[in-house]
């Protein structure tokens, strides 16, 4: 049976949860604000997570072109007890994943990437 | 040399970030991002962190103008950018009744952040079908003491006399702070 894209879109989440355990959860949301599909857990409200996430980026963005860096590629955060990660997915989305706090970044980024190329052609 | 920190508010659309690209003298740091719901019908892009604008009044006074996102679910932002302020300006759509519930909730989230004084501003008061702000103040159950003020965003005087009015109402307000 066919897969609905949100379908598709939460299978690449669970995909890219498996393929590397140190991100714990992650989701895409709109560049709005709002939520387009998550693997989040469930005490995670994921309305204020999609909020702040694009309001993250669009700041990422602004420093980096006011301060000569360029297109942004991503948003680091990182807290006594792990990172939230975020990456623009084509200009309509963001990728937000929550790692652990010893997660192995390079492993994490690439497979970000990857998961990023995937949604923009979803989206 | 003085800063004034000051917050527009104001529900989705009541035109915040033109309010402050109207008047700042700096390129104001605007996040305004692609609308991808329904309210695109409304307009196309909308705020999702903050503007930021700057205004010298004169050598010893500069305003410092932040504006807030207007949609709920970035109330987070509200609250952070209502850190510091002296005052606050709460724009309201006067052509669109269906937001005043809003506005009235808007402005009670700010007051309760902090006490400092504030102002409503009619926004659109050039279209044909604008409420008075005297009808405003009754919609929005505003008390007598504290000032609306028409306004159209996109005109520098409008705005500026919009914001000289808070300025007075801060500077009456707050006793001065002794050398």
């Amino acid at each position: 049976m066919a897969q609905s894209r949100t379908e598709q879109m939460i299978a690449r989440l669970k995909d890219l949860q498996v393929n590397t355990p140190d991100i714990e959860a992650s989701a895409v949301v709109s560049v709005d604000g709002l939520i387009i599909a998550s693997a989040l857990p469930p005490d995670v409200e994921e309305d204020r997570v999609s909020a702040m996430s694009a309001a993250m980026l669009s700041l990422g963005e602004r420093i980096a072109s006011e301060l000569g860096r360029g297109v942004l590629d991503q948003v680091y955060i990182r807290g006594a007890n792990g990172y939230v990660i975020l990456s623009a997915v084509g200009e309509d989305a963001v990728l937000t994943v929550l790692a652990r706090q010893n997660a192995k970044l390079g492993l994490v980024f690439l497979d970000m990437r990857r998961a990023a190329e995937d949604f923009s052609r979803l989206i | 040399m003085q800063t004034v920190k000051m917050v527009v508010t104001g529900p989705f659309s009541a035109g915040k970030t033109a309010f402050i690209q109207s008047v700042s003298e700096i390129d104001v740091v605007s996040t305004e991002r692609k609308i991808t719901d329904a309210t695109s019908r409304v307009k196309k892009e909308t705020t999702v962190a903050m503007d930021f604008g700057r205004i010298t009044v004169d050598d010893d006074l500069v305003l410092y103008l932040f504006g807030t996102p207007g949609q709920k679910r970035f109330d987070f932002m509200w609250e952070i950018l209502s850190e510091g302020m002296l005052g606050f300006i709460v724009l309201v759509d006067s052509v669109r009744p269906e937001t005043f519930r809003e506005a009235r909730r808007i402005l009670d989230v700010f007051r309760h952040y902090a006490d400092t004084p504030y102002v409503v501003a009619a926004n659109k008061q050039d279209l044909e079908d604008a409420w008075p702000p005297e009808d405003l103040r009754i919609a929005l159950k505003v008390s007598p003491d504290v000032k609306i003020l028409p306004c159209v965003a996109t005109d520098k005087e409008s705005v500026k006399n919009v914001l000289l009015e808070l300025l007075y109402t801060i500077l009456e307000k707050t006793p001065p702070e002794e050398e």
